[in-house]
């Protein structure tokens, strides 16, 4: 039986072209920016942790991704701060430096401001300016903030070398995000 | 002598046949269906009465022995040797022998739930644990079981803060959190349908070991807070109401035995911590029996007034314990 057309087929058609146009359009404009397909990636990617081989660490086990369900499985009850704060995601991982080991967390909030926040309610009582970073530690702990991106160091293991090897880490952090 | 049943044939209407459907095979497909819809029904009823039908999993038991006479109710040992202070605080409250009894297992239940080194106070300290294993060794038990549910990679947790290997030199048995049975237990209030360690089902007697260390969301973690360490998956909704939580666990589990750990005593970014700069060395230990009392002098050694406490309240309006902590007995400096 033959089906003449109608005008349920005539709306259907008009939806179809208007689906290809919107996908024409923004591939276009995606394919007429590289740079915003960058930066595109790199924000769908979330936060990074630093680059054990630019910082000739080594990574110990494999990195843990935390969503704002699962934050308190990593920090427990610190996490409603950091979610008050705007955390979105964060990774973690163990390095090893040397003969220290250091526990990092790379959190994404939802604003610079969000993640400055978080730095100044962590900061060390007496952590200083690290030289050449801009990143604060007090030798047992690292804080550095870039963009949106909060970079926590934490030394495990204990005596002369944490400060240094807390140090390196963030200057590779620092380096991996420059574009 | 045998009776055959012919067939018989249902009938729509006189003499016209039914399609084909006999009388047993309607009482079969009756029967089917009458089974069926009472498996739905009771699985049904099943899911939505699982809440219900947890009141029957094993209750937790009251792990706590009768306070005799005039003995105290909490004491606090001080001085630069942990395990000293262990050992003159247990011995103030009669021994470790007025707690367990020959032959008995005992399950300590200390902080470990971070990676992090002793030195920044994020774990019990493994002086005390170990103190305590071979106080209940010696007392005769039979057997001293260390767990803990870390937030951290529990090997890492277990490593770093120096527990495992303090426990096994002492002659316990930390158990492998990452392979740690947990099982069923009948939990009310916000714990309702948590699982827990299993051995606590099992165990004759349980020590709680806490930390005093600040914590984000209720301000400090003592020992209340640390039963938060034997629940399963799914805790973290008991931070919607920490207070009340915290209270409401305090009510739950009964130990024999707390022992406060504040040798050193993390004052900020906790419960993880991480900053040297964050721990204060006090050089204390608190035993006895009272879990609020203990919890208010921990609460001291933070710098914080136990009124200040919402679940230190709510804890002794439920009569869980006393919460003044002058009446927590010091014995000095060794």
């Amino acid at each position: 039986m033959a089906v003449r057309p109608g005008p349920v087929h005539a709306v259907l058609l008009l939806a179809l072209a208007g689906a290809v146009g919107l996908v024409l359009t923004r591939g276009r404009r995606t394919r007429e920016d590289p740079a915003a397909v960058l930066a595109a990636l790199r924000q769908a990617q979330g936060p990074r942790l630093p680059a054990a081989g630019r910082a000739g660490a080594s990574l110990l086990g494999e990195p843990a991704r935390y969503d704002r369900d699962r934050l308190y499985e990593l920090i427990d009850g610190a996490a409603d701060a950091y979610l008050a704060r705007g955390f979105e995601r964060c990774v973690a991982a163990t390095f090893g430096v040397g003969r220290v080991e250091v526990a990092a967390e790379a959190h994404r909030f939802g604003s610079e401001a969000g993640a400055r926040a978080q730095l100044d309610a962590e900061r060390p009582r007496r952590a200083g300016p690290v030289a050449g970073l801009a990143a604060v530690s007090d030798g047992s702990v690292l804080l550095a903030v870039s963009g949106r991106d909060l970079l926590k160091l934490t030394a495990l293991s204990a005596g002369p070398g944490a400060g240094e090897a807390l140090a390196v880490l963030a200057a590779a952090w620092e380096e991996g995000r420059r574009p | 002598m045998t009776i055959r049943h012919e067939p018989e044939r249902h009938t729509q209407g006189a003499g016209e046949p039914a399609e084909g459907l006999t009388r047993r095979e309607a009482v079969v497909r009756l029967s089917s269906a009458a089974l069926a819809a009472a498996a739905v029904g009771a699985g049904t009823l099943g899911f939505f009465e699982r809440r219900r039908a947890s009141a029957a999993e094993p209750a937790i038991r009251d792990w706590r022995l009768p306070v005799q006479g005039e003995a105290a109710r909490a004491v606090a040992a001080r001085g630069a040797d942990a395990a000293a202070n262990v050992r003159r605080a247990l011995a103030a409250l009669g021994g470790m022998e007025r707690f367990l009894r020959r032959g008995e297992t005992v399950l300590l239940k200390p902080n470990v739930g971070w990676d992090r080194l002793p030195e920044q106070a994020a774990n019990t300290d493994p002086l005390v644990v170990a103190e305590l294993v071979r106080l209940c060794r010696a007392a005769g038990a039979a057997r001293v079981i260390v767990a803990d549910i870390s937030c951290n990679d529990p090997g890492r947790c277990f490593a770093r803060s120096g527990i495992a290997a303090a426990v096994a030199a002492a002659g316990g048995e930390a158990l492998d959190a990452r392979r740690l049975p947990m099982a069923a237990a009948s939990l009310p209030g916000a714990a309702a349908g948590l699982e827990v360690i299993e051995q606590l089902l099992t165990v004759d007697r349980v020590i709680n070991v806490p930390v005093a260390k600040h914590h984000g969301l209720s301000r400090v973690t003592l020992g209340m807070k640390n039963w938060f360490g034997v629940l399963g998956r799914g805790r973290n909704r008991l931070h919607q109401d920490i207070d009340r939580s915290i209270a409401e666990l305090g009510a739950i589990f009964r130990p024999t035995l707390t022992v406060i750990d504040a040798t050193r005593v993390l004052l900020d970014n906790g419960p993880q911590g991480g900053s040297l700069d964050d721990v204060k060395a006090v050089g204390a230990v608190a035993a006895g029996v009272d879990p609020v009392l203990l919890d208010a002098w921990g609460a001291v050694q933070l710098g914080v007034k136990p009124r200040q406490l919402g679940f230190l309240v709510e804890a002794e309006k439920r009569g869980l314990g006393k919460g003044d902590p002058g009446l927590v007995q010091e014995l000095g400096k060794a």
